[in-house]
């Protein structure tokens, strides 16, 4: 503690599932979190999800992925005192098809601008946020992921993959905070006139 | 028992906390986020209450909800 106030990292006793169960997409110009002020120097979860004033129609849109073809992963690196941690969401889409090829087309748009916000919920039930902008009605610093490296094919045989691997790529200060309400709380955000 | 009022205005407004994103006249919970709203100042939140308690009248009312309720649960499974 005379140099820095570090803190100790433990976990309740139980086995931990991995995989991604649900990805949603979202502009983050449309939502503010809610984060309570710091706990003894911590950092709270993101406890409120909410439409800001001006947005109209649904503002959460969810990804149908391939089951058990999505993956998060992120890597923190250090240069002097300058620390990066690079995010990366990869999910398998199948079919390729006009609906895939407008659906790039949007996450390109997006990325070109305003960055893509996205939603994730684990298969052990908790929920990242990544990309957002707005936080207790206030914009962060940049963060911004879009879809970079998305790659896709045909297949030769009948039952090769016929679709396409979407990668989102961002990097930012931090890892992620998580989401401390619900997927179903998310799920009312889908709704059109929320 | 919810002590805090939300504006008639913000009545059809959704906002996602705990395990819904119901409309707020829709909410049960309101009272949540008024604790959450004070502990962040978040002035988006803020501006949704009519009438926002103090936070330590808020605290205590949510202990002694949920005193009651364990009371309650546990006279229901002594009666089964």
């Amino acid at each position: 503690m005379l140099c820095v106030t570090l803190k100790q990292y433990a976990r309740s006793c139980g086995g931990v599932t991995g995989g991604i169960s649900d990805i949603a997409i979202f502009d983050p110009n449309d939502l503010n979190f809610t984060q309570a002020a710091d706990v003894n120097g911590v950092k709270q979860p993101y406890s409120v999800v909410a439409v800001r004033a001006g947005v109209s129609g649904a503002s959460v849109f969810l990804i149908n992925f391939q089951a058990d073809e999505g993956e998060w992963t992120w890597a923190q690196s250090v240069s002097g005192a300058a620390v990066k941690y690079e995010h990366e969401f990869i999910f398998q889409l199948p079919e390729n098809s006009q609906n895939l090829t407008t659906f790039q087309q949007a996450l390109d748009a997006a990325g070109a601008c305003c960055g893509l916000g996205l939603i994730m919920r684990m298969n052990n039930g908790k929920i990242f946020i990544a990309g957002e902008k707005y936080v207790n009605t206030t914009s962060i610093p940049r963060f911004t992921m879009k879809q970079d490296g998305s790659e896709g094919g045909s297949g030769k045989l009948y039952d090769d993959f016929n679709g396409g691997n979407i990668h989102f790529k961002g990097s930012y200060s931090r890892n992620l905070f998580e989401y401390s309400g619900t997927w179903a709380s998310i799920e009312a955000l889908m709704v059109s006139g929320s | 028992m919810v002590l805090s009022i939300i504006k008639q205005e913000f009545f059809n407004k959704r906002v996602s906390f705990n395990n819904s994103g119901a409309r707020l006249s829709e909410r049960t919970d309101i009272d949540d986020l008024a604790i959450i709203a004070i502990e962040s100042q978040d002035p988006s939140l803020l501006v949704l209450f009519e009438f926002l308690p103090d936070l330590a009248v808020l605290k205590k009312n949510k202990t002694e909800q949920a005193l009651k309720k364990i009371a309650v649960d546990r006279l229901r499974e002594q009666k089964n």
